[in-house]
């Protein structure tokens, strides 16, 4: 009863002309953002904040609101084409989607993230709107320890995402824990391994080390590469997915849309750790764990699904209980205060029409943003016949303006170039720069849940097993590093015996 | 023929033009002739924050009695310190402002190496303070007043865990300074940014929170209690909140959001833009942009800005010393 008039009030407002134009221009800009490397939604969506000003509430919501996830949408695209994520949440896109687009099945790739994206996408509205609250309550639940075992369960993820060479990828985790904890120390308030720059005051930016590791080091690769490319646009297949991709697809989409919506909602990097996790669970129950990192559509699907699930879930903790659980949702938020509404445990009761309004708008855009899309990917797959000496030095061109668009700051974009030498140096030598993005992101994280746990229980390490979701999480964790060890234990015995028997 | 005149008029015309432009623009001629050209505001706080929005809106009123336009950009790094430390370097000409709060002069500097110090910067004018810098406890807890919280600190030392934005804020220097007034000890649990900071008391992972804007709605809707005040006076808004001072420590949180230009910036022109911004403060939409910020309107001229920030600055300096706060080693003199 009462979810169908709000619902009604919220077709009103999310269907009134001057909405549905902005909620078009926001998913629009998104897709742009999204497909550009380098410039993200954080960067458009600050650009055009203060352009809001003098825009009703409902509108500037819902154009905002358009940007991140339409660009949610357009983040795999470059992933695929190119092996250049068009924004971190799409980085674990590249290893398959890419192969995929090597084989001539980029079309597939980019309509299977379409589609998951719409699945994803509308899933985690649906969950939004019915158990919001609830689900918002369960997430203050999640303390410094519950956020410790979360992340410790998570870095068993590591070990999925290898391609190559084990040590390799753990040496690259390290590395990527060594630079998450530059910047300020959480604990002491004193910077860390900052060389007395100021500017590392606030730790390395996600965006200038994935578009130096990803998007300057492809272009540098590729320098040296050109010829090769050939094959590329010679055999495009098809451009549809295939009944038997939707067959392989299928699960992955369903499960991404919940590991993304419930990732979501928690605070941090939750549209990146996602996507990561969506990863590892499609390859760890997969029956053909060798397909993945050779183009399985399911290594595609399930990330593009879970990305944009969680940017359904982030909006349950500012909707719900006025606390914007990462930066993009701080940008909402500054929406909301400018025009004098408070977001929060009150909105759905004073302001119905601002949530339900801004949760159907959502709706509107999901479908703007497949009917958008779909056509679109003839077009994006013809941009593979553009020569690289062309596409390349424009790929430059945007990650050098999205690293500075950030923050206006000249430094991120030397930071930029500097791990794009980095990248193509790991790339050389055969390290993968995957594991290195989910350490740097994970490792601050684990830092100061730990330490912050222990600060709250005076030192005793019995708090994480002393509170269920925390010790259920660990022993989760626990046996997910069990599995994967024995089975690697024994193949090393049955290599022993084999060399013992031959003796 | 004519075509060849013709010619050479245009040629003429634009070496003229091409050398016109390197003609001096930003001749000083007293103060008459400030502003000639647009001024550059550089904000120290990410775009769409609070300081952001009531900056940009002093911005944007007060370009109206300079005759120029303020051209406003972001940079939120370092709690605004890389935002000081470009301005710092910028010529004293009146072109190059930089606006932010007074925790990147009087607080950031003691703490950690920054290239600049508060020397290098001559304050324009301060226009607004937070409404509240309040203490808050979960309306379940038992604490009804501070002394209540104080009492069952003095009877279980160490079992109060309290959250703030982390070591050397305000709130975390403020709730040190009644522990040692007091003789008690409570447990501080540093968080990255007042958000998060509050959602801990909300979830009730700390019970208590300080310093925290975000909890004014829970407040207003009986999930959380205030308990206190961190602000140096009593606020018209909160008649019935003590402020800390007046149940007996002496601390307060100086924070004002301000407008500072580098050292060496002439007088008539700091003047003049001291005088513009304040002419913006009695614009009538100043009062609404106040509220929805939840600042409260306070001013102080140039010069009276700079002693209040000089008196902090001493003051902070004497506590981080007293409560032992740590500092980065180069600091320590």
């Amino acid at each position: 009863m009462g979810i169908i008039d709000n619902l009604l009030l919220g077709f009103q407002i999310a269907l009134m002309p001057v909405n549905l134009l902005f909620c078009f221009v926001g998913v629009v800009i998104g897709t742009l953002v999204g497909v550009l490397p380098g410039i993200g939604p954080v960067g458009a969506m600050a650009l055009l904040l203060p352009t809001t000003f003098g825009i009703s509430l409902h509108s500037s919501l819902i154009m905002l609101a358009g940007i991140y996830y339409g660009a949610m949408y357009g983040g795999s695209t470059t992933s695929i084409l190119v092996n250049i994520p068009g924004e971190a949440a799409s980085v674990i896109t590249c290893i398959d989607g890419y192969q995929m687009a090597r084989q001539g099945r980029a079309g597939p790739a980019l309509g299977i993230s379409a589609i998951g994206s719409f699945i994803g996408g509308s899933l985690s509205l649906i969950g939004l709107m019915l158990i919001a609250r609830p689900l918002a309550n369960v997430a203050l639940e999640f303390g410094p320890p519950e956020y410790f075992a979360l992340m410790c369960a998570g870095l068993i993820i590591l070990t999925y995402l290898t391609q190559g060479s084990i040590v390799k990828s753990l040496m690259m985790a390290l590395v990527g824990i060594l630079l998450g904890s530059i910047g300020l120390d959480v604990v002491m308030g004193l910077p860390r391994f900052t060389f007395g720059i100021n500017e590392l005051t606030d730790g390395v930016g996600i965006i200038p080390l994935v578009m130096g590791l990803f998007g300057i080091s492809e272009v540098l690769t590729n320098i040296e590469t050109e010829i090769k490319r050939e094959i590329f646009y010679t055999k495009i297949k098809n451009i549809w997915p295939s009944i038997k991709d939707y067959a392989q697809s299928k699960g992955a989409i369903i499960r991404g849309s919940l590991i993304g919506f419930f990732l979501g909602i928690l605070p941090g990097g939750g549209a990146i750790l996602a996507s990561f996790l969506s990863y590892a669970v499609e390859k760890k129950i997969s029956r053909e764990p060798e397909r993945f990192g050779k183009g399985a559509i399911e290594g595609v699907a399930g990330p593009e699904t879970a990305n944009n699930a969680a940017a359904g879930g982030a909006m349950i903790p500012l909707l719900s209980l006025g606390i914007p659980p990462n930066v993009v949702m701080a940008m909402l938020f500054s929406a909301f205060i400018i025009h004098g509404v408070q977001p929060g445990p009150m909105l759905m009761k004073n302001s119905p029409d601002v949530f339900w309004g801004l949760v159907v708008s959502m709706y509107v855009g999901n479908a703007m943003l497949l009917f958008l899309n779909l056509p679109l990917i003839g077009l994006w797959v013809q941009l593979l016949k553009i020569p690289y000496r062309i596409l390349m030095p424009m790929i430059l061109l945007f990650c050098l303006i999205g690293a500075y668009s950030v923050n206006n700051s000249a430094f991120d974009v030397m930071l930029m170039v500097f791990f794009g030498g980095v990248g193509y140096l790991m790339r050389k030598f055969g390290y993968e720069a995957t594991p290195l993005v989910l350490a740097f992101v994970m490792g601050p994280l684990l830092e100061q849940n730990l330490r912050q746990s222990l600060l709250i229980s005076k030192g005793s390490f019995s708090i994480f097993i002393s509170r269920p979701i925390s010790a259920v999480m660990l022993s989760v964790a626990f046996l997910l590093l069990l599995t994967n060890i024995l089975p690697f234990m024994k193949g090393k015995r049955r290599k022993v015996d084999e060399i013992l028997k031959e003796e | 023929m004519d075509l060849t005149k013709g010619r050479v008029i245009l040629t003429s015309l634009i070496l003229f033009a091409f050398f016109a432009c390197f003609l001096p623009t930003n001749h000083t001629f007293g103060q008459v002739n400030y502003p000639t050209k647009p001024i550059n505001l550089l904000i120290g706080y990410a775009p769409g924050g609070v300081v952001d929005i009531s900056e940009r809106f002093m911005a944007s009123k007060a370009e109206k009695f300079l005759g120029q336009p303020i051209v406003v950009t972001n940079n939120g790094g370092g709690g605004s310190s890389v935002a000081f430390g470009i301005v710092a370097k910028k010529p004293a000409d009146g072109y190059n402002l930089v606006g932010g709060a007074s925790t990147g002069l009087v607080r950031i500097p003691q703490f950690r190496s920054v290239p600049y110090t508060m020397d290098d910067f001559v304050p324009i004018m301060h226009f607004a303070t937070p409404v509240l810098t309040p203490i808050v406890v979960k309306s379940t807890s038992p604490w009804k007043t501070f002394k209540e919280l104080v009492e069952y600190a003095k009877k279980n030392p160490g079992k109060i865990t309290y959250s703030t934005t982390g070591v050397g804020s305000p709130m975390h220097i403020a709730m040190e300074f009644v522990a040692k007034q007091e003789g008690i000890s409570w447990t501080h649990i540093p968080y990255p940014g007042a958000v998060p900071a509050f959602t801990a008391l909300l979830g009730g992972h700390v019970m208590v929170n300080a310093g925290a804007g975000e909890s004014i709605p829970y407040i207003k809707d009986g999930t959380v209690r205030i308990l206190a005040n961190l602000s140096e006076n009593r606020v018209k808004s909160w008649p019935n909140v003590p402020t800390l001072r007046e149940l007996g420590y002496d601390i307060y949180n100086e924070s004002v959001f301000l407008f500072a230009a580098p050292k060496g910036t002439p007088k008539p022109i700091i003047d003049k833009l001291d005088n513009a911004f304040r002419k913006a403060m009695d614009d009538p939409e100043f009062l609404s942009v106040m509220a929805k910020v939840e600042f409260e309107p306070s001013y102080r001229n140039s010069e009276d800005t700079r002693k209040y920030l000089e008196d902090a600055y001493k003051r902070i300096g004497r506590l981080i010393k007293e409560l032992k706060i740590p500092m980065e080693e180069t600091q320590k003199k």
